[in-house]
């Protein structure tokens, strides 16, 4: 708009004064000789910004001649292959023609063509009569120093003592960025200081004390070198440190709440530096998604090579985050976030330090990580179980203390070899150790009356170590689009567990006790071996014929002595030795051009299954042989007609290998109440997995829509026989059923009221699980399907006040065909209101009130659970470094954890104790600074 | 050197034989810093652009996109190159083709903005270029630098043409200058667009035209006032605006 007005503007006012001026300038460009320059550019400029007004090119005589100059203050610029462009004033203001006469140039001196010019590629500036030329693109070795490189810019000479002449003048005073460098020897520092650092060298005459005065300069003045150092962009750093106190609850156990957090981050373009620790029995565990990429640095968005090659294609990936478990196979990345508060009073500490370095055409990256996180809980539980023609009820109170610590380091070393080839090795190492105590005392009912009534006593501790390598080798080919990839792994690790089991169970209609006292100790250890290759042939430009191998060979033993009052029990004691081996292979064929992309493929695979048990006393022995060979077609169509619409519709075949575990025809007979068998004809689970996904939107209105459906049926699926006997004691075995399914349904679609104020997200989400089961050698198939509507309106005024509200639903319909009489339904709503606002002087306040709805009427079970957090902060010093905030958490302190599902033909409920009510003082310092006002939230 | 007098025989033949009738196609590779981008957004703290410079700073060595530009005496055309995709995957591309009539001073151009597009037809715009005091070689072409500002991105646009090829033309839809750009660099690296190979002809260089270009038709300034609107609507609602839209 502005710039089409500004155009018409100068276009007017140029018409205007062309029409009213008729000068001709005139003039010739030739050599220092004479010759005429045939066809030099000739340019007209203004003189006080050099905006250019015309321009022409000289005749076969090097005459030019511009017509129709208006009055004004000009220069006419004449540039020629090969010379200096020359510039020369002209000013018509007298209104009169103006002949320049001859102008001469003068050729660019050989060196500076083919040194600077041409070879170190340095665009050359002129001042007046005077050039200039960026150092910084004369190419010198690795570690050379300033000296190095000087010796490379025409014009400078270096005598074998250091010294330096310019222009044949001698440099008697060396800068940098102006300032004089270690006294005033001049070799000081072009001796020293690395050539990489510098960016321009300049060279101009010195002014003694008396010119500076007189303005008056001699002729044969010694001359000045100014060093200037490059502006590093890619340096940085920041850091913060967060410390807070708490109230002491009444009702809690150990202590006031505190909180310390701390971390630190130094940069530049080759290394990367950070430290972070953090402390706190708030549960909360502080570390956000900012907090990760400060961590990590470049290595933050680096979520592990797929190593197991398959059908995809370069195209899509997942980007997942979050909390994951904290086992020994789990990542440096899931620990991380591995904050989730499910009740109890938490003690937690993380502690991390991590260093990449990058350059050129090398990676290296290395991170340390240990967390601990100790939980005290005390949980109420109820879990009903449904059978043909009686309900079980198991109440209970468990009492939990566990601690876990890890030690763990990730290493990875990336070279590209050359454009076509590259590698990378990686190598984790982890330690673990985890105790837990749990005591647990239960009365067991059958159609409410008492069947019998437990204790259970389970102290346990696991330690354990992981050792990981990877290799990956990447080859591209000279043919475009034609490339291999090889992959190598080795994973080694060890389990120790010692467990100490007591149970005491008095079964009311036999009057009989049961008491049992185990001590198990385990050792589990897992050698995997993988390799994996990969090769694309382009045919023609859209299609690509992509064929991949993968190769697993995974090794268990387990080593397990129970002792049972002491004693040996020669039946649990146990060996065993198994063997995993897959065999994958596949090919596809692929479509892809203008944003389509459809892939057809066909894979076959092979597990061969073998492993032998036998007991401590012998008399339980056996072994596993097993090959499974199944089939695996594959279609995906992805389409992206547009860059705003993106569509995509897949179908897959998934076949999962039976745990060796679950083939073994052992029982374990460790809990009194769960009797385990293992099922040697049990086969692979097998399903076809279809999904459909889309999503389209309106940028200019920001309006976006999707929509996700998948459908997934089983031919043969994992699920479990159940028998009860009288006494409640319930024998499990793992079997293969048919006729299950999955269907999901998600969608969401957001869209402002008004544009950057009032924005409205709404989700919708669905899910239907149906899976059949052997309850009492009846089947029994479980249908359960959940609703999930959601709303979330947000509303920001202005800069100094913004609330957000969103209310989720979610409804969970069970039906248990085997007894219709327990089809329930769950509600588990949660409403939520958020305001952040600016007080008064600088004060600001942050409150949010959420309330959570627990109903399950076939159970007359209603909780409703508020929760309201507050707090008031205010920022001081410059850049807002200091934070000071006072907040109260769960201020009404009717906080409670409940947890409600069913699975299978059981329901579940539990409630677990929670910190209380408690008042923090915060106090943050960032070196950066914090960003004042209201947050602005960025999500769609 | 010999590149030097390659490029003057060449003008001195260019003169006499065909000094009227110049043809060609020009390859551009051209570059986007995003970490630098992003550090110019208004509404980044300085440990957010941190952040940026240390998550991403080392990505910014990026390959790049080639473009291909054609001319001829009437008429250029400036549009994304047909690269044989590597990856075996193919990600949909905005429509980017700039056509431009020298003869008849038009803009003929087809535009892929926010999800939707358009055919942009207007007179060609004249942009007003300072003429700077440096010079510097690209592919055997030695260059004068040249200045502009567009207000609508607020970008300061600096170009590097050459008389030697003596074609008022550009990549980019900048030109006016009394010779090819045959480099573009916006607010100091941000974008830079380079010229990687450029081929010369005296014969007739067709201009391949989109077979059917659909679009709504707009004209410049209405083109750019949605690019205005949207970019003003993200900074106010501290989005990132070149996430969406070319920079």
């Amino acid at each position: 708009m502005n710039k089409i007005v500004l155009i018409l503007l100068l276009s007017l006012f140029s018409f205007t004064i062309f029409s009213q001026s008729n000068i001709t300038i005139k003039g010739s460009v030739s050599d220092t000789l004479g010759n005429p320059l045939i066809q030099a550019t000739v340019l007209l400029l203004e003189r006080q910004d050099s905006t250019m007004v015309d321009y022409t090119r000289c005749e076969m005589d090097g005459s030019f001649k511009f017509k129709d100059v208006s009055k004004g203050d000009y220069v006419v610029k004449s540039t020629y292959v090969g010379f200096l462009p020359l510039m020369i004033g002209a000013n018509t203001m007298s209104g009169e023609d103006l002949d320049l006469g001859q102008i001469k140039m003068t050729e660019l001196a050989e060196e500076l063509m083919t040194v600077v010019i041409k070879a170190a590629k340095a665009p050359i500036v002129m001042r007046g009569d005077t050039i200039e030329y960026d150092a910084s693109t004369f190419k010198v070795p690795e570690g050379s120093t300033v000296e190095d490189l000087l010796r490379r810019l025409p014009g400078i000479e270096i005598e074998q003592d250091g010294s330096i002449s310019a222009d044949g003048k001698d440099v008697n005073k060396v800068t940098v960025d102006g300032k004089s460098f270690f006294g005033s020897d001049p070799k000081a520092a072009t001796k020293n200081l690395p050539a990489e650092g510098i960016s321009k060298v300049q060279v101009f005459d010195t002014e003694t004390s008396e010119e500076e005065v007189t303005g008056i300069k001699s002729a044969d003045s010694d001359k000045t070198m100014n060093l200037e150092l490059k502006e590093e962009f890619k340096k940085g750093g920041f850091g913060k440190v967060i410390a807070a106190a708490g109230t002491q609850n009444r009702t809690a156990l150990n202590g006031p709440r505190a909180e310390l957090k701390g971390n630190f981050n130094k940069f530049n373009d080759k290394i990367q530096f950070s430290i972070v620790g953090v402390g706190n029995n708030t549960g909360r565990n502080g570390l956000s998604w900012d907090d990760y990429r400060d961590f990590m640095g470049s290595q933050a968005f680096n979520f592990g090579d797929d190593l197991e090659f398959g059908f995809g294609g370069g195209g899509r990936g997942y980007f997942t985050f979050g909390g994951g478990d904290s086992g020994i196979e789990s990542s440096i990345q899931s620990l991380f976030f591995n904050g989730g508060n499910s009740g109890g009073i938490p003690l937690n500490y993380n502690a991390g330090a991590s260093f990449n370095y990058e350059h050129k055409k090398t990676k290296f990256s290395s991170v340390y990580y240990y967390n601990q996180q100790g939980l005290v809980k005390e949980t109420q539980m109820d879990q009903s179980r449904f059978y043909d023609d009686f309900t079980s009820v198991e109440q209970g109170l468990e009492t939990n203390d566990s601690n876990f610590q890890g030690h763990r380091m990730e290493l990875s070393f990336e070279q590209e070899i050359d454009t076509l080839h590259s590698f990378k090795v990686t190598a984790n190492g982890a330690f673990i150790d985890q105790t837990v105590g749990q005591v647990e005392s239960a009365n067991l009912f059958r159609n409410n009356v008492l069947n019998s009534q437990s204790s259970f006593d389970n102290q346990s501790d696991k330690e354990g170590y992981l050792g990981n390598a990877t290799f990956l080798f990447r080859k591209k080919f000279k043919k475009k689009g034609r490339r291999a990839g090889i992959n190598f792994s080795y994973l080694k690790s060890e389990l120790d567990t010692d467990e100490n089991q007591v149970s005491d169970s008095y079964f009311v209609a036999n009057d009989s006790t049961a008491i049992f006292n185990y001590l198990n100790e385990d050792m589990a250890t897992k050698d995997l071996f993988k390799a994996n290759a990969v090769y694309v042939e382009p045919l023609g430009k859209k299609f690509f014929w992509q064929s991949f191998y993968n190769y697993s060979n995974r090794q268990e033993t387990g080593d397990r002595i129970v002792l049972e009052s002491e004693e040996l029990d020669g039946f649990l004691s146990r060996n065993f030795n198994n063997t995993i081996l897959l065999n994958r292979v596949g090919s596809s064929l692929r479509y892809s051009h203008d944003g389509y992309n459809l892939t057809a493929g066909l894979a076959h695979q092979n597990y061969d299954l073998q492993g032998d048990f036998v007991s401590e006393n012998a008399l339980l022995k056996g072994v596993v042989d097993k090959q499974f060979d199944n089939w695996l077609p594959y279609f995906n169509v992805d389409i992206s007609p547009q860059r705003n619409t993106y569509l995509s519709a897949g179908y897959t075949r998934q076949a999962v290998e039976p745990n060796i575990a679950d083939l073994q025809p052992i029982v374990d007979t460790r809990n009194p109440f769960y009797i385990r068998e293992g099922n040697l004809n049990l086969t692979p689970e097998l399903s076809n997995i279809y999904s459909i996904s889309g999503n389209h939107n309106w940028p200019l209105e920001a309006i976006r829509v999707s929509l996700n459906l998948s459908y997934s049926e089983y031919d043969s699926q994992f699920s479990t026989e159940e028998t009860v006997d009288e006494n409640l004691v319930t024998f499990l075995r793992p079997i293969n059923v048919e006729g299950g399914e999955e269907r999901s349904v998600w969608s969401s679609f957001s869209f402002p009221i008004i544009k950057n104020k009032l924005t409205v997200r709404t989700n919708f989400s669905y899910d239907l699980g149906k899976r059949p089961s052997l309850v009492n050698k009846v089947e029994n198939i479980t249908t359960r399907q959940t609703y999930n509507p959601s709303i979330r309106v947000s509303y920001t005024p202005s800069t100094e006040f913004s609330i957000n509200g969103s209310a989720r639903l979610r409804i969970t319909d069970t039906e248990y065909d085997i007894n219709v009489s327990q089809n329930q339904r769950i509600i588990n709503n949660n409403y939520s209101l958020t305001m952040n606002s600016k007080l008064f002087a600088k004060i600001y306040s942050n409150a949010s009130f959420s309330y959570n709805v627990n109903v399950n009427e076939r159970f007359n079970f209603e909780e409703n659970v508020p929760l309201l957090n507050a707090s008031l902060y205010r920022h001081f010093l410059p850049d807002n470094k200091l934070e000071v905030r006072v907040s109260v958490y769960d201020l009404l302190g009717r906080s409670q954890n409940i947890s409600q599902s069913t699975f299978g033909n059981s329901v579940f409920f539990s409630t677990s104790d929670v910190i209380g009510r408690y008042f923090m003082l915060s106090l943050s310092y960032n070196i950066r600074g914090m960003k004042g006002g209201i947050e602005k939230s960025r999500w769609w | 050197m010999k590149k030097f007098l390659v490029a003057i025989i060449f003008l001195s033949i260019s003169l006499s034989t065909f000094a009227q009738s110049l043809n060609g196609v020009i390859v551009y590779n051209r570059k986007v810093n995003y970490v630098s981008i992003m550090t110019r957004l208004p509404f980044l703290t300085s440990e957010e652009i941190d952040r940026v410079k240390l998550t991403w700073g080392n990505n910014s060595d990026n390959k790049g996109t080639n473009y291909v530009y054609f001319f001829n005496e009437a008429q250029s055309l400036y549009t994304q190159s047909e690269e044989e995709n590597e990856g075996g995957y193919s990600w949909s591309e905005e429509k980017y083709v700039l056509q431009r009539d020298h003869k008849k001073k038009t803009v003929n151009d087809w535009r892929e903005v926010l999800g939707k597009r358009y055919l942009v037809e207007d007179d060609l715009p004249k942009y007003k270029w300072k003429i700077l005091n440096e010079i510097k070689e690209i592919e055997g072409y030695l260059c004068m630098k040249a200045e502009t500002y567009d207000p609508v991105k607020d970008q300061t646009i600096h170009a590097w043409f050459s008389d030697g090829i003596i074609f008022s033309g550009g990549p980019e839809g900048f030109a006016g200058l009394p010779g090819m750009i045959l480099e573009l660099n916006i607010n100091d690296g941000d974008v830079v667009v380079t010229a990687t190979d450029i081929k010369l002809t005296p014969d007739k260089v067709d201009i391949p035209l989109p077979k059917k270009m659909k679009g709504k038709s707009i004209d410049i300034q209405g083109f750019d006032s949605i690019i205005s609107m949207f970019i003003a609507e993200s900074i106010a609602a501290e989005r990132n605006p070149y996430w969406r839209i070319r920079y």
